[in-house]
């Protein structure tokens, strides 16, 4: 129990007729960075939501340090150490960037933190990610870019034990993109983070990724390191496309 | 260099937000009483313009705090309303309880009712809450109306005699002296502005912010939405009843009126024109909307209604956030008004 930071068992998530996540069982082991990847519509959001309790499973089970978390609410799971961003970001944006930190270190893990020691904690995280010089600036005034990190900081002001990345890469250049991988590496050692991303960036997600895992259609239909994962003729076929073009992915990372 | 001495700026800060609206708050409530002793406004013009202020103060914490738009928020006002106004016909202790010691005992018999309020909220705050934006509009409007027809079929049954309707008119012996309210609803006011001072500078708070500004991400944060959304319009309802409460005593009784869909639209708009979500804001719209709502009758009789609605609309167009939205986005001495206000 000790190494296995999540377990999740047989998670069935229904809309109406239509599986989002079928039958999907997977283990994290503490300290990984776990790649969740699968075309559009796979379930992978929804999986990341049914691990945080925004929607409650039909069926199975999910466990969090070997306590079963199935159907609690998301402000139950932050508490116990399971954040995570927003795929579309969600700042509080009539709040400062360091006000919208605070409130991560606010309602986070920490009991009886006094609003200084929130600070405190808001503002470091916001060096972190870069984000320090703009703490006095509404979060509506940030860019795309600097509103996914203000995502990721106000995330990490909740010092969360699991790290549940929504897409943080989308829609970033490749100078960003190479930053954020650093950011996220760092910020994994660092805070001793287990991380489950899930991303359409392959050369991002190869690269960073100890493990992957591939849903397609709510079911999972691989999962190994990312090698294994390029050269499967299933992901291929589902996801990938052209098999050179997935070699090509792992080759840069080596 | 610069990080530190960001810190030591933003911990000076810290030292002086917040504390002018506690002044300002003071200064209120010492004022008026002023007012009233040198004869500068009459007991009853203070009655309804404290109740004015209170009432944008209360609805502040579910609207303004939460952004939660109450269309039926004078469901509390009859409730409360009928509450105190039965429970001193009924019950003679009560009566006496209410005309002791200069209107504190009133105040505390207007808790009671308040308290009554705030137990429905929660009942009905549980399902209703659930919705969102219009939809919550809609179901507390229908609140309203659901609570005005219970009301209406129960009170002539109780002494078909006496009870006209829906109609209470309370008995002399029953009502206190004007003084007796006036400190009442002082005391009733005083708290609604410290309680939403409270709030505002509590985790509570913080977390009631959060929902407005995103709920989803609220919760993904870790702000338990549903139990702060209950907590935070028992809140509001205890405190418009409260005042409520003490306003059908000072108009001699109670009947349907309480209920009427008016008070809500006053107290919606009182909070526009001021500025949702600040104590500020709550205080000045209620202050601006009496004066206003006098002036137009005078000056304007018979279409003053018709103006008054003009001015909302333009306010709503041209300053969405009220005065205080305006006032928040200039800085005096490098200091942000925004950190001294809210």
């Amino acid at each position: 129990m000790v190494s296995k930071i999540l377990i999740a068992k047989n998670v069935i998530k229904r809309f109406g007729g239509l599986k989002a996540v079928n039958d999907v069982s997977f283990e994290v082991d503490k300290g990984e960075i776990l790649g969740l990847i699968g075309p559009n519509g796979a379930g992978k959001t929804t999986l990341f939501n049914c691990i945080t309790g925004y929607y409650k499973p039909e069926n199975g089970k999910i466990i969090f340090k070997g306590l079963d978390i199935t159907g609690k609410p998301p402000h139950i799971t932050t508490k116990l150490g399971i954040v995570k961003t927003h795929q579309l970001v969600k700042p509080f944006k009539e709040l400062t960037v360091l006000e919208n930190a605070m409130i991560g270190a606010l309602f986070g893990r920490r009991k009886g933190i006094t609003v200084e020691e929130a600070k405190r904690i808001a503002y470091k995280m916001l060096e972190t990610v870069k984000l320090d010089e703009k703490a006095d600036e509404y979060a509506s005034s940030l860019n795309i870019h600097e509103m996914k990190m203000l995502e990721l900081a106000r995330a990490l002001s909740a010092e969360p034990e699991l790290l549940l990345l929504d897409e943080v890469l989308a829609g970033l250049n490749p100078k960003e993109i190479s930053d954020s991988l650093k950011l996220i590496k760092l910020i994994k050692e660092q805070m001793n983070l287990t991380i489950i991303m899930v991303e359409h960036v392959m050369h991002a997600v190869m690269n960073i990724s100890d493990r992957i895992i591939v849903l397609h259609y709510g079911k999972k239909i691989a999962e190994g390191s990312p090698n294994e994962i390029a050269r499967s003729n299933e992901v291929i076929t589902a996801y990938l496309g052209n098999p050179e073009l997935a070699l090509k992915f792992v080759k840069k990372t080596d | 260099m610069e990080r530190g001495e960001y810190m030591i700026n933003a911990k000076e800060l810290y030292r002086y937000i917040k504390r002018p609206t506690l002044i300002f708050i003071i200064v209120t409530i010492i004022m008026i009483p002023l007012l009233k002793i040198f004869n500068i406004f009459t007991t009853d013009t203070l009655i309804i313009l404290m109740s004015f202020i209170g009432y944008a103060a209360s609805l502040n914490i579910i609207m303004g705090f939460v952004g939660y738009v109450d269309f039926g928020h004078s469901v509390f006002i009859g409730i409360s309303g009928y509450a105190y106004t039965l429970l001193i016909w009924y019950y003679g202790p009560l009566n006496i309880l209410q005309h002791s010691a200069w209107g504190v005992g009133a105040f505390m018999l207007a808790t009671l009712t308040g308290l009554i309020s705030a137990f429905i909220a929660v009942l009905v705050g549980i399902p209703v809450l659930k919705l969102r934006g219009a939809y919550f509009a809609i179901a507390t409007l229908g609140l309203d109306f659901a609570a005005l027809y219970v009301v209406k079929s129960i009170i002539p049954a109780l002494e078909p005699t006496k009870f006209m309707a829906a109609e209470i008119i309370l008995e002399r012996n029953m009502i206190i002296p004007k003084n007796y309210i006036f400190n009442a609803v002082l005391i009733a006011v005083a708290f609604t502005l410290l309680a939403n001072y409270i709030i505002s500078n509590s985790r509570f708070g913080v977390g009631l912010i959060a929902i407005r500004e995103d709920e989803d991400a609220a919760e993904d944060i870790g702000v338990p939405t549903t139990k702060y959304k209950i907590i935070a319009y028992a809140l509001s309802a205890f405190f418009t009843g409260l005042l409520g409460s003490l306003i059908s005593l000072n108009s001699g009784g109670v009947n349907e009126y309480a209920f009427s869909l008016s008070h809500s639209i006053d107290m919606i708009v009182m909070l526009v024109i001021g500025g949702l979500g600040s104590i500020f804001g709550a205080m000045l719209g209620g202050y601006i909307y009496y004066w206003l709502y006098d002036m137009l009758l005078v000056r304007f009789p018979g279409i003053n209604l018709i103006i008054l609605g003009i001015i909302v609309a333009a306010v709503i167009l041209f300053a969405p956030e009220g005065i205080i939205g305006i006032i928040k986005k200039y800085k005096i001495a490098g200091i942000r008004l925004r950190d001294l206000i809210e």
